[in-house]
């Protein structure tokens, strides 16, 4: 019985900055269906991960698989084409575009005809769809044409998750989508990972809310001076066990936990 | 350039406060134009200059006011449209002359002795713009491939150019095509209009559409607001910088054969010192040095309005001098009331 | 105050914003017009409902045309009509200029005297008057079409370049490279000097004359060219400043490079640097037009164009120059020709 490949996988990942040494061999898999937690202290190469896997950045070695072929990205955009979708941790919206705007830039819908070819706009339903996109993620935004940056810090994360909701046909990645969240709102964004997860997309997370993560992730990877250290089950540990592994303590204690 | 505001999410965990889903429509619809006070500041300078002269409600009152515009409004056209950017254009002025320099010198060679010809004046035009939007890719690739600030770069075109002007031809070229002087000079409409105003205002018109309607418009914008957002979005960042710079190279050549028709010659001075006003009118208009902010609209309000205070201050018997003072003291106040504006929608 | 505006609608904040804007665009128009009056240099000699002539110069801050200005002031006093004087400032170009003369044809003067900045350019705003049957006089500059003028008044300019010529070729005891020393071309005044200076040296036989140098009306960049022509040509001799900014470029050049008493600099007009510079030996000559003396005319020949007296209008007239040079520059009929820093509007001479 041979199981579908990963959804996305990557082998032997290294990635320096001049002299640092950012990531150091970083094997993952990523299964359809998955919620998986990416965790690690400051500096230990959770970001620089995730970049690589959304085609911002390029490793310095180490091959990236997605469906079980080996690809390579040059550009965000090649990342994006191939279904993968990311919550950067800066959001990456324009503040002086509208809400629809931010949805579509880059995938903008146009008109019909050589109106369309010319690059004429189809405004009224990229407005449409934004609204249905935007509702699927249950934080009220009120008016797509608003601009993003007069909106709150939740608004604004509501629209990055949204964007890539929308848009993520194979693999979403998140880097600290509820930082700025209040409670209430952190719920929500909660709720939709586990509705886009029960659709069977599969979802990769990095956050320090070590809590939350250990309510949605069925793993959770620990990344520690860019070695991933753990992988870790979640039924299998509690919260302080991850912080253990964080924190490097485990390994002393354990060697390893695979 | 690229703004801070969106690297870190404020710790916001309320609620926001006033959302624009509780305005009504018509605060939306202003919300939308927001750069509507420009035309309103303009109907007053109009009309407080109107009230101490009313010569200036006259044909030739409006004559004069157009004709001051002309030259203008395609360098303010391009200025817009690099300002969303984030980046600005000094070469515009001589960016202008070159260009009409080099298409007068084509049509004197090629007109003979013939003192007119319709084919030569369509390959002024053709020359013109083309010279124009040439220097235009040259600032473009400079700033985008040796990355060098747009300041740094539209500047030493400015000079180069300057000078290049002077090696093309030194005194001005008078040799050029009737039809050209014609188009340039006759009165059409019954009087109210030239053919180069036409054309100027037919140029904002339809730039206006393309900025606020196409996708290259919104990525415009977008790269202006957050080019780092722009460039995950997929958009070919560089690419589009130097469509936009080779834009304005090629709106100071359509100013440059504008200004050659109307005063029937092509001269090295032209375009002197023209990127100034071309700034003053984007900046009244709204739109932000910094990038993301601006339109075309406010861009026409703020080039009629420094006509308006150019033929003004004429009418009102002041000094040239005053007018520097006049147009210097009202991008301060354009600015800051912009900025205030800026403050007050955003909590 | 504050929680006021930033609880307000949008509409509120336009309508806060546009009232102050309209008042401070206001107060500014109003203390603009009113307490620059007096830059403003008009004058109302006459009863309201009379004359008023529109005096265009090329450039205002000139001493040439301030000395035309305050010619054309006295003239105005004297016939009791009312100047107004218009002109950039900064500039000495079409670019500037024609905006002032269209806008002033909103006003309808009664007549137009103007020194055009292009001898084509300036053609069809300044038609434009005439078709309005106003009349217009050109001063100092005129057109390459001068059918529709009422007159054009004019320093003899071929005149001038000839006594400069003639003056160079004096102090190099005909012998020797002389150059001239131009700005922008397009004016019909450059051109005639030009054309009168190098007819006249062809006959000096003994003397060569190098390709004219172009500082576009900037001393800095003639003192520049002069110091590297002085060194490119070693048989250098005279240069020929055609107008006041290359004659102080010119002279201030020559002393740069240590020249001063080998290579000999003709300038023209009679600003007061360059009176200084001929009285210090910086400038060897000068040749001084009559700017006083062309606008008087030019306003008495428009006053007569109004009131229908254009029996006593000539068409065409060239004033006399006249050479300054070190032997006759302290005496007091020579100082008369000597132009004003300062505007009078109300005639008084210096």
């Amino acid at each position: 019985m041979s199981s579908p490949p990963p959804v996305l996988a990557s082998h032997l990942i290294t990635k320096h900055f001049g002299s640092v040494r950012a990531l150091r061999g970083v094997d993952v898999a990523i299964h359809a269906g998955e919620v998986v937690g990416l965790v690690g202290d400051n500096g230990a190469g959770k970001s620089t991960l995730v970049n690589i896997f959304a085609g911002a950045l390029q490793p310095s070695s180490g091959q990236i698989f997605v469906d079980g072929q080996e690809v390579s990205f040059r550009s965000a955009l090649e990342a994006r084409k191939r279904g993968i979708e990311t919550v950067y941790q800066d959001l990456a919206l324009a503040p002086d575009l509208a809400v629809w705007a931010n949805l579509f830039l880059g995938r903008e819908r146009k008109a019909k005809g050589i109106l369309g070819r010319l690059g004429w706009l189809d405004r009224k339903t990229m407005r449409r769809e934004a609204e249905t996109i935007l509702e699927r993620t249950r934080i009220r935004i009120g008016s797509v044409l608003s601009k993003a940056g007069q909106l709150s810090g939740g608004q604004r994360q509501a629209i990055a998750v949204g964007r890539a909701v929308a848009w993520g046909s194979r693999i979403l990645l998140m880097d600290e989508p509820t930082a700025a969240l209040g409670v209430e709102q952190q719920e929500r964004v909660a709720e939709l990972i586990r509705t886009v997860s029960s659709e069977g997309l599969p979802i990769l997370l990095i956050s320090h809310n070590l809590p939350q993560v250990h309510r949605l992730c069925e793993r959770i990877l620990v990344l520690f001076q860019g070695q991933l250290i753990a992988d870790l089950r979640r039924d299998e540990c509690s919260v302080e066990e991850i912080v253990s592994w964080i924190t490097g303590s485990a390994l002393v204690r354990n060697g390893n936990g695979k | 350039m690229a703004s801070d505001a969106m690297v870190t999410a404020p710790q916001d965990t309320e609620t926001p406060q006033v959302t624009a889903d509780e305005a009504t429509p018509s605060v939306r619809f202003l919300e939308k134009y927001g750069s509507l006070w420009t035309v309103v500041v303009l109907a007053a300078v109009v009309i407080v200059f109107g009230i101490l002269s009313p010569a200036l409600f006259t044909q030739a009152g409006w004559g004069a006011v157009s004709k001051a515009t002309y030259e203008y409004l395609p360098l303010a056209i391009g200025e817009t449209f690099v300002i969303i950017t984030g980046g600005i254009d000094l070469s515009v002025g001589a960016i202008l002359g070159f260009s009409c320099v080099v298409a007068g010198y084509a049509m004197e060679h090629l007109l003979g002795n013939a003192t007119g010809s319709m084919f030569v004046t369509v390959v002024g035009f053709a020359v013109g713009i083309a010279v124009g939007a040439a220097c235009g890719v040259v600032n473009g690739i400079a700033i985008t491939k040796l990355r060098l600030p747009p300041f740094i770069v539209t500047l030493a075109t400015l000079y180069a150019l300057g000078g290049a002007t002077y090696i093309v031809s030194e005194e001005p070229i008078y040799q050029i095509p009737h039809q050209l002087v014609t188009f340039g000079q006759q009165e059409l409409l019954g009087g109210w209009f030239i053919a180069p105003v036409l054309v100027a205002l037919a140029c904002i018109v339809v730039f206006g559409i393309f900025l606020s309607r196409s996708s290259f418009g919104l990525r415009t914008y977008a790269i202006g607001s957050n080019p780092i957002t722009a460039e995950r979005a997929g958009i070919n960042v560089s690419r589009h910088l130097i469509w936009v710079y080779t834009l304005s190279g090629a709106l100071a050549g359509i100013a440059g054969i504008l200004v050659t028709s109307n005063f029937a010659q092509a001269s090295p001075l032209f375009g002197n010192n023209d990127e100034l006003p071309a700034i003053a009118a984007v900046v009244i208009g709204g739109a932000s040095l910094f990038g993301g902010r601006g339109n075309l609209l406010g861009t026409l309000c703020g080039t009629f309005l420094i006509a308006v205070l150019t033929v003004g201050l004429v009418l009102v018997q002041v000094t040239s001098f005053w007018q520097e003072v006049a147009i210097g003291g009202a991008i301060v106040l354009a600015v800051t009331v912009d900025q205030f504006l800026r403050k007050m929608s955003q909590r | 105050m504050y929680k006021v505006l930033r609880d307000s609608p949008i509409i509120g904040r336009l309508i806060i914003t546009v009232s102050v804007l309209t008042m401070a665009v206001g107060m500014t128009a109003f203390a603009v017009s009113g307490g620059a009056s007096a830059a403003a240099r008009s004058t109302n000699h006459g009863k309201s409902g009379s004359i008023t002539i529109a005096l265009i110069p090329g450039i205002t801050s000139d001493p040439f045309y301030i000395t035309m200005e305050n010619g054309a002031y006295a003239e105005a006093k004297l016939l009791g009509v009312n100047l107004v004087v218009l002109g950039s400032s900064t500039a000495f170009s079409p670019e500037t200029q024609i905006p002032i003369v269209n806008a002033e044809f909103a006003r309808k003067p009664s007549a137009l005297v103007i020194a055009p900045t292009d001898a084509v350019a300036l053609y069809a705003p300044m038609q434009r008057y005439s078709k309005a049957h106003i009349p217009v006089i050109s001063v100092d500059t005129t057109l390459a079409n001068t059918s529709f003028l009422t007159s054009r008044i004019t320093s003899g300019n071929t005149n001038g370049g000839e006594l400069a010529a003639d003056t160079l070729a004096l102090l190099c005891h005909d012998k020797g490279d002389v150059l001239i020393m131009s700005t922008n071309a397009g004016s019909s005044t450059v051109d005639d000097r030009m054309t009168g200076f190098t007819a006249e040296m062809k006959k000096y036989p003994g003397m060569k004359q190098l390709a004219t140098e172009f500082d576009n009306d900037s001393p800095t960049q003639a003192s520049t060219l002069t110091q590297s022509a002085i060194l490119a040509n070693p048989t250098l001799c005279g240069i020929f400043g055609l107008n006041s900014a290359s004659g102080a470029g010119v002279g201030a050049g020559i002393q740069a490079a240590g020249k001063k008493g080998s290579v000999f600099a003709v300038g023209y007009d009679a600003e007061p640097a360059e009176v200084a510079s001929l009285k210090g030996g910086v400038l060897s000559g000068l040749i001084a037009q009559s700017p006083a003396l062309e606008g008087a005319l030019g306003v008495e020949y428009a006053y007569d164009a109004v009131t229908g007296q254009t029996s006593l209008i000539k068409k065409s007239v060239s004033l006399n120059n006249h050479s300054i040079n070190s032997t006759n520059v302290n005496q007091k009929s020579t100082q008369v020709f000597f132009y004003s820093a300062t505007v009078h509007t109300d005639g008084v001479k210096a």
